[in-house]
């Protein structure tokens, strides 16, 4: 199904996709989006720690003065705790989704390139995870492993690098066949040079995409199985066991799941647009890159 | 063709075999003992003992593993450990709450996506493009478990038009039965709607580009009639397929949804037989859902190389 | 199913009541043909649907498990030789007297009983369920309740002769419950019991779907009488849902979707209150929560740390974040009624500072396990913020039920939550497993010889103030040498629908349903 127009790109000098990024209006939106989540988990050690200690004389008490988001359930400060919680999002979208990304893309070049019976047994192996719905497949792995942040990661980083794995590969062969790698690998271009300065550049853009979608994913994977209660272990501060939190008491209190729920969205949202204008901006006509869940 | 068709066939004996091979070591690797669940806490070392053997976990891994593979091949799940039913026949009970909250989620997305999409291509670029997009944007960005906190939230506790949460048979109770689908079919298929609101104005606007389509203009034929007959059905091929993959992504939010909603499906019978480490029953459960994606998936594909002659394989 | 007959009510209820022969005879015989005897008052017929949280892995009483709530749904398909009244005494069933004599107690049973599938139920079925529980081979959860009994023996067919090793104050109590339940020999003999019970009780098994239903129709040959001589049972069929979620439950009452609910936490029976449809009725029933200490490896086998840690814990605090105030503060497995309660056992007050300063500086780092089901995660990050705050540096695992019953079996913890029902059927149930040195569930790891002298010394009477004396210093025991930390006692209603009515609770709030009745 893919076809092949992404030669474009690689003659196109690395500057206009940014400036054009730049003055995308979803891209306007997403990098302050993204930059003030990951300012929120730096900034999170700051923070005074009064506000995050519990205090059973104010359990659950709406948006006032004192605690502009709120109380929770534990009589701590809403906005304190989703300012913490910023660090367990930055983690999953950076540590295991580049994590799969850099796997991934090994094992995808490798297949690609190789071919032949290891790259068929790859790719079964590649399919066969691929069939499991991802969070079903990110739940037997942290049942398997145990809750927690780590086990979470790993969980998730096994979800996603077949994906990465999967579409390398597809890129890697619709490359290979092309006149001047075939060319190049004639003159005696030692294959892995040829992978480094041909290949990969070529592949940057698909990947920036396509991770740029696999982080909303995995955040939403990872805010699922910590609303499970799988995920990130109290009292460490998560969104989606903040969301898990605010439905066990939804009659007591509506902000409790609300605010950490939209944090959630503004970043997935933030993801997704900026995978959007991404894509614009390379302009080009990519193999379908939709995040399945 | 035939050939094509035989070749996509064998390809998924290899992945239904690596799938259950993943899924049994997976599994095998929970920790707890599953003994403590069945007897209760008050059960002594002797009488856990003795049930292990009976549940045949003392015999090495790669006989437990024959043992359950060649059951399954058989077409014998296996019986769970907690209550000593038939797999198979839990699950039979299970799956119609999933089937129906996958349908009607699908059937809202179609019946929403598909126009919305359609009024967005042909709108391109203007307040209502934008709007719907960003709209679509919004639902893939929104975790089910959020959409369904607020529903419930709204439309549960606040309005208290549904009830909310559980679930009635429909053979029980029709109209009780669907007042309790609404919310999470909603949340089901709030993302499946996106992706078809975004295939389909995808793909309309690639086939209102094409040469064809031009020609039609050109020749005087009314917008409407283009758009509808000419350019929405080739355009459909695309949308249809896409749909068809979503059915992994539907899987995954069924499992939170029917948690949070707490409907009687294969969701919480996996996520409840983890919970509770019941080993046959969510190998059962998943290795059902596993094979009915591929199924899927291979039937998309041969439907989609049937429809577009331009694929040669 | 009706043909009317007449029958003088006054005479039925006579009989009924003093169970003679002929009289049962002619009630079974009488039911048999019809539902008849209204005119005891009463109404008949409807379906109860009760939403319960609590699904039942078996329905053989022999191999059920501990959780006392089985009974409730056990109850509808057995019957004992004797049943318990809520004050403790017994009244026949189907036993209609019995004589206890040192190490044999003898039963004289009701003639003419069936069991459900047509069984005569004599003294030879009844010695057959005794001598299961007893048989290792069963693997009976419940032939510890009855390990005193040496033998049982059919004497006659209506004469069940029980040998005894010694005396054992608790036998009736645990035959009057589900060690004593009567199963059909040839049901149990056909095999796969467990899902098809046959009992002689108020209720027919019907059906049962896993997770999702449970249901039994109407014995209509059943042999007990409502004390005004109607006949029993009153109601057509009773449905139990499985429900786990709570909220799901709190809809399900409001709206009517079932009649009667099992165990609403605080937060969800709290919203019922001035509903006029539901009646909540506090019979007493409380949710104890504990912490045990691990008193086999540092820290906690030291006093001081383990009475800091009682200091360290503010328990009104946690009541309120986990209870909402719907809770009462106890010394122990005992509430304000129990006849063991004794007020002036306190722990040591809530005071962070004195039990910083016990610590000496130093974090002292502790393992918390708990339970993955609410709100013990919540009251568990609560009491790491105390425990914090206090000295402590504790590090809190949320865990699934069997993987912490594992991890407290293998003594691989410093701390636990848990949780328990209270009152149970007896104070021994409540105690002697979580504090007898070879108690099944001695979590802390206690070998406290002056500890399980008061705890022999519980059961070696039958004088409820000698027991009482007993109990009261049990509990000054545990509290003064802090191997567990009390918690908050969440109330535990009975939560019905106020058409719903004539429920009979066992000691420990399981219900009976035979007599219940649903209004129009």
């Amino acid at each position: 199904m893919a076809t092949d127009t992404t030669t474009a790109t690689t003659r196109e000098p690395r500057r206009p996709v940014l400036s054009r990024l730049l003055r995308d209006r979803r891209a306007r939106f997403a990098l302050p989006v993204l930059a003030a989540v990951t300012l929120a988990a730096a900034a999170s050690p700051l923070l005074d720690t009064r506000s995050r200690a519990t205090d059973t004389d104010r359990l659950l008490s709406g948006p006032g003065a004192a605690h502009p988001l709120g109380t929770d359930e534990l009589g701590r400060d809403v906005l304190a705790r989703i300012v913490d919680g910023a660090g367990v999002t930055v983690v999953v979208a950076t540590v295991a989704v580049g994590a799969a990304l850099v796997l991934g893309t090994l094992l995808g070049l490798f297949a690609g390139y190789r071919g032949g019976w290891l790259d068929a047994l790859l790719m079964r192996a590649v399919d066969g995870l691929l069939a499991f719905p991802l969070l079903v497949l990110a739940l037997t792995v942290v049942a398997a492993l145990g809750p927690g942040l780590r086990n979470a990661l790993i969980a998730i980083a096994v979800v996603t690098t077949p994906r990465f794995a999967r579409v390398v590969r597809g890129e890697v062969l619709s490359l290979r066949t092309r006149e001047w790698v075939s060319a190049a690998h004639i003159v005696g271009v030692p294959t892995w040079a040829l992978l480094r300065r041909h290949l990969l550049p070529h592949l940057a853009g698909t990947l920036g995409v396509f991770a740029a979608l696999q982080a909303s994913t995995a955040i939403i994977a990872e805010a699922s199985l910590s609303f499970l209660g799988l995920g990130v272990q109290p009292p460490q501060a998560s969104w989606g066991a903040m969301v898990a939190a605010g439905t066990d008491h939804l009659d007591a209190s509506w902000s409790l799941s609300v605010f950490p729920g939209l944090a959630i969205l503004l970043t997935i949202a933030a993801f997704n647009l900026l995978a959007d204008a991404l894509r614009d901006a390379l302009d080009a006509h990519r193999p379908d890159l939709d995040p399945g869940r | 063709m035939i050939g094509y068709l035989v070749r996509r066939i064998a390809q998924l004996i290899p992945v239904l075999f690596i799938v259950s091979v993943v899924l049994f070591l997976l599994l095998r690797l929970l920790p707890g003992d599953p003994t403590a669940e069945i007897l209760g806490q008050e059960a002594s070392a002797a009488d856990r003992a003795a049930l292990r053997a009976d549940l045949g976990l003392d015999a090495p891994l790669w006989q437990q593993f024959l043992d359950w593979i060649g059951g399954v091949l058989t077409g014998d799940l296996g019986r769970s450990w907690l209550t000593d039913e038939p797999v198979a026949s839990v699950i039979v009970d299970r799956l119609p709450a999933t089937v129906e909250l996958g349908l009607i989620a699908l059937l809202l997305a179609v019946a929403i996506g598909i126009p919305a999409g359609v009024l967005a291509a042909v709108r391109r670029r203007t307040a209502t493009d934008s709007a719907l997009t960003g709209l679509g944007v919004l639902a893939l960005s929104t975790p089910h478990f959020y959409l369904a906190a607020l529903l419930i939230g709204v439309f549960a506790i606040w309005l208290r038009l549904v009830p909310p949460s559980g679930y009635v048979a429909f053979t029980e109770d029709p109209v009780g039965n669907l007042v309790r689908m609404v919310l999470p079919a909603v949340t089901v298929g709030s993302t499946v709607v996106a992706v078809v609101l975004r295939q389909t104005r995808g793909s309309l606007l690639a086939a209102l580009g094409e040469d064809y389509i031009r020609t039609a203009e050109a020749t005087g034929l009314r917008r409407r009639r283009i758009v509808t007959v000419y350019a929405l059905r080739n355009a459909m091929v695309p949308v249809v397929t896409v749909t068809a993959l979503q059915i992994g992504a539907l899987m995954s939010a069924t499992v939170v949804t029917e948690t949070i909603f707490t409907l009687p499906g294969m969701g919480t019978l996996i996520v409840n037989g983890i919970f509770s480490r019941d080993l046959p029953v969510v190998q059962g459960a998943v290795l059902v859902v596993v094979t009915f994606v591929l199924l899927v998936n291979l039937v998309t594909d041969l439907v989609y190389a049937w429809l577009d002659p331009r694929i040669t394989y | 199913m009706a043909t009317p007959s007449s029958m003088p009510p006054a005479l039925l209820s006579r009989r009924a009541l003093l169970g003679g022969a002929v009289a049962t005879l002619t009630a079974v015989g009488l039911t048999a043909c019809g539902d008849t005897g209204e005119r005891g008052g009463g109404k008949r017929g409807g379906t109860l649907t009760v939403g319960f949280d609590n699904e039942p892995t078996t329905l053989d009483p022999a191999l059920s498990s501990a959780i006392s709530s089985d009974r409730s749904v056990l109850n509808l398909f057995y019957d004992t030789l004797l049943r318990q009244e809520r004050d403790g005494s017994f009244v026949p069933a189907l036993a209609e007297k019995w004589t206890v004599d040192g190490t044999t107690v003898t039963f004289t049973l009701r003639e003419g009983v069936r069991f459900h599938d047509g069984t005569p139920f004599d003294a030879e079925a009844a010695a057959f369920n005794l001598r299961r529980v007893i048989d290792p081979a069963t693997k009976s959860t419940k032939a510890g309740a009855l390990k005193k009994l040496a033998a049982a023996d059919a004497v006659d067919p209506r004469t069940l002769k029980l040998t005894l090793r010694a005396a054992d104050p608790l036998l009736l109590v645990q035959l009057a419950h589900e060690p004593g339940m009567m199963a059909s020999p040839t049901a149990v003999k056909a095999g796969d019991y467990g899902r098809k019970p046959v009992g002689t009780g108020p209720f027919v098994f019907d059906a049962w779907r896993s997770k999702v239903q449970l249901s039994g129709k109407r014995n209509t040959a059943y042999w007990r009488r409502a004390a005004d001589g109607g006949a029993l049972p009153r109601l057509d069929q009773v449905v139990f849902r499985f429900v786990t979620d709570t909220k799901v439950l709190r809809a399900e009452v409001t709206t009517g979707g079932v009649q009667l609910v099992r165990a609403l936490p605080p937060e969800e029976f709290k919203q019922l209150a001035g509903n006029r449809q539901i009646v909540l009725d506090d019979i007493g029933v409380r949710r104890s929560y504990y912490v045990a200490l691990n008193v086999t490896r540092a820290p906690f086998d030291d006093p001081k740390v383990r009475e800091a840690f009682a200091m360290a814990v503010d328990r009104t605090g946690v009541g309120k974040a986990a209870a909402g105030g719907e809770f009462d503060l106890a010394p122990s497995f005992a509430t304000s009624k129990d006849w063991f309660y004794d007020p002036s056992i306190t722990p040591p007050p809530f005071d962070p500072a004195k039990a910083k300063a016990a610590l000496g500086g130093t974090p002292v780092p502790i393992t918390v396990v708990a339970r993955r089901r609410a709100p013990d995660p919540t009251i568990a990050e609560l009491l790491q913020s105390q425990l914090t705050a206090a000295g402590f540096a504790p590090k809190v695992e949320v865990l699934e039920a069997q993987t912490q019953l594992d991890r407290m079996r293998k003594q691989d913890f410093d701390a636990t939550l848990l949780v328990i029902d209270i009152p149970r059927l007896d104070p021994s149930l409540s105690f002697d497993p979580y504090f007898a040195s070879k108690g099944s569930n001695n979590w802390s790891g206690l070998t406290d010889t002056t500890l399980d002298g008061l705890l022999e010394k519980a059961v070696g009477s039958d004088d409820r103030a000698v027991r009482r004396q007993a109990y009261v210093d049990v509990q000054r025991r545990i509290v003064g040498e802090n191997y567990w930390i009390f918690l908050h006692q969440p109330k535990s209603p009975l939560i019905h629908s106020a058409k719903l009515s004539g429920i009979v609770l066992n000691v420990d709030g399981q219900w009976r349903l035979d007599e219940a009745e649903l209004a129009s």
